[in-house]
């Protein structure tokens, strides 16, 4: 068999760095949930106290969070009418990398907007808001203020395994 | 970067242009160009970029390889062009035909989503230069740099025009900058932006207004928002490509030549879309026998250029399906109503290709086949609730003067007219063309800080 030219091994060489490149690409960074939205929502729900979560109208997600709740795939909003209270959690689907920054950027702004909101003059509440958790995965995001932020956090990602 | 962005407008194109003035004569312009085309690309995701780069450096190489070994010219070529076609075929296909494969990788369903932008339009530039190459009507590149010129220029990589490097050789040496290629570059670019931010963007809205509508005139309306928002958005980015080529000294044809004026839809296909039919022409259809073989086979040669250019916009049926149209319409052109067609009165054969391009478009736009035959069916009156609703009457009456400045600017009437005045007001014609293009880019500025502008629709192919 005639040995390659130089150029037929970079051309191998290239297509290496391709597949190589595609690997980390596609290689999953977190969670890839096949559960579906209904699926994860109900289990999450399961683990809230329906009087600081109650559920709220997706439209509220335009308000507090400055964007377009049909950007994404799906999501549900809870939190009280009561301004006094830091407590909300926020549920979102989606599936490409713009609606996952869009979603941790959106996430973020609100954490720190409402954050120097309290901060002075409801310490409690600012103190839940500096624990608050922001937890992305391939396909859900969840951002969670609230006493038991942790506890939820940790339902939202057995949720996301099909775990009971 | 899109180049109706404010950032792209009054920070990278004049940053870009300045600096590049000192540079125009000296041997670092290409190199210049280079650098600044893929801070461009990389400012959209640097995984893109990496994408360009490999596709660069593959085609680089092959043409090396083919030209060096004439023994397996052909062999190296198909090497070559499963290489980008892998890439297409990736991004484009692989979890549309193979959905099984999301269950080993669930992320390669957003590779559509990641698709890199104008990766069909730089992957196509790339292998007309290694056509060329393989038919030997140019040299090798030595210069890896004039290949990056030639096919990442950023005048012209998210959307083309498609480069054809045989015409480009030339202007890859040299490419001076001078008054007239300025004066016409602006030109173009500020005609470009009115076309998209304002008539492109404008026929977007009444498109996605009626998307629900089900009456015959609300349908209607519809489907030709969108004709007009095509042609609009697409010729207004050629326009803006074109234009920007010609601020770093390059002439790239046009893309476009009024298609809606067409009397054939052969016609039509001659004027719309012209680097994209000219490369199937140029480098399949022609290689594959063109019309020089037994007329069967002219037929499949035909089917075969239609169905690739219908793939190369989508993996779909729709696009399958539109592709297949278009071939279908000009054999029926050329053996049904050969001597018919030239007998038929000037509006009958317009009326004809309106009429299938305005159906064709409806593929284009359909998410399914279904969706599509229930569009077309209403434009015939078949399912339709009622022939117009108070939605579609509002929006006729709020878009009548965008629909007749749609009809103008996509028939000889503008040029006319302009030629007219041109006459006309001799004397004075610099200043009112000056004080036009002033207003023009003024109305565009308005527009796009009113942040109504929507993404470029070819973005996606």
């Amino acid at each position: 068999m005639k040995a390659f030219s130089k150029y037929q091994w970079m051309q191998a060489l290239l297509l290496l760095c391709l597949l190589v490149f595609w690997f980390f690409l596609l290689k999953p960074s977190g969670i890839y949930s096949r559960q579906t939205f209904e699926q994860v929502e109900e289990r999450l729900v399961g683990e809230l106290n329906p009087d600081l979560y109650p559920r709220q109208d997706t439209v509220k997600i335009y308000r507090y969070f400055s964007v377009d709740p049909d950007e994404f795939v799906q999501s549900s909003f809870f939190r009280q009418d009561d301004a006094m209270s830091g407590s909300e959690l926020w549920l979102v689907q989606f599936d490409t990398n713009q609606q996952k920054e869009a979603f941790l950027q959106a996430a973020l702004n609100r954490s720190k907007s409402q954050q120097n909101l309290y901060a002075g003059y409801a310490p409690d509440q600012e103190a839940i808001l500096a624990a608050s958790i922001i937890d992305v995965q391939e396909n859900y995001g969840l951002y969670v203020a609230g006493e038991n932020a942790a506890q939820i956090d940790e339902a939202f990602l057995a949720a996301l395994k099909g775990e009971q | 970067m899109q180049f109706t962005s404010l950032y792209f407008l009054f920070g990278f194109l004049p940053l870009a242009w300045l600096i590049y003035q000192p540079l125009a004569k000296t041997r670092f312009a290409n190199v210049y160009i280079m650098l600044a085309s893929f801070a461009f690309y990389a400012f959209g995701s640097l995984r893109s970029l990496f994408i360009l780069l490999f596709i660069l450096v593959w085609n680089y190489i092959s043409a090396f390889q083919i030209a060096g070994d004439q023994k397996h010219r052909k062999q190296s070529l198909w090497i070559c062009i499963a290489g980008n076609i892998l890439v297409l075929f990736v991004y484009r296909c692989l979890s549309l035909w193979f959905p099984f494969i999301t269950q080993w990788l669930p992320k390669a369903a957003s590779l559509p989503a990641m698709m890199p932008a104008g990766l069909s339009f730089y992957i196509f530039s790339c292998l007309s230069y290694v056509f060329d190459v393989y038919y030997q009507k140019v040299p090798v590149l030595k210069s890896f740099t004039n290949l990056a010129v030639y096919a990442a220029f950023f005048g012209r990589v998210n959307m083309g025009p498609i480069g054809n490097y045989q015409h480009m050789e030339t202007q890859l040496a040299s490419h001076p900058c001078t008054n007239r290629k300025n004066y016409q570059g602006s030109q173009l670019f500020i005609q470009g932006l009115f076309r998209k931010v304002v008539l492109a963007d404008g026929f977007g809205q009444v498109f996605a207004a009626l998307a629900f509508n089900s009456t015959w005139l609300g349908s209607l309306l519809h489907g030709f928002a969108y004709f007009f928002q095509l042609y609009f958005d697409f010729s207004g980015y050629s326009r803006m490509a074109r234009g920007l080529g010609f601020l770093f000294g390059f002439e790239i044809p046009a893309n476009f030549d009024l298609p809606y004026t067409a009397l054939s839809v052969q016609d039509f296909w001659r004027r719309w879309h012209i680097s994209l039919t000219s490369w199937f022409r140029n480098y399949v259809y022609i290689p594959l026998g063109g019309n020089r073989v037994s007329r069967p086979r002219w037929i499949i040669n035909i089917l075969c250029v239609w169905l690739l250019t219908g793939l190369w916009h989508g993996a779909s049926w729709p696009f399958i399906v539109w592709g297949l149209l278009q071939g279908g319409l000009i054999l029926s052109e050329k053996l049904a109503l050969k001597n018919s067609m030239n007998k038929w009165p000037r509006l009958c054969r317009h009326l004809w290709v309106i009429v299938w391009q305005l159906i064709g478009w409806t593929f284009f736009f359909s998410p399914s086949l279904s969706a599509a035959f229930s569009w077309i069916g209403r434009y015939f009156f078949i399912g339709i609730s009622s022939l117009a609703d108070r939605e579609a009457l509002f929006w006729l009456s709020g878009s009548l003067l965008l629909f007749v400045m749609g009809i103008l600017l996509s028939s000889q009437l503008s040029k006319t007219l302009s030629i007219h005045l041109q006459r006309r007001q001799k004397r004075w014609w610099p200043v009112w063309q000056c004080a036009g293009y002033c207003l023009e880019l003024l109305v565009c500025l308005i527009f796009m800080v009113s942040s109504t502008v929507q993404t470029f629709l070819y973005a996606v192919f």
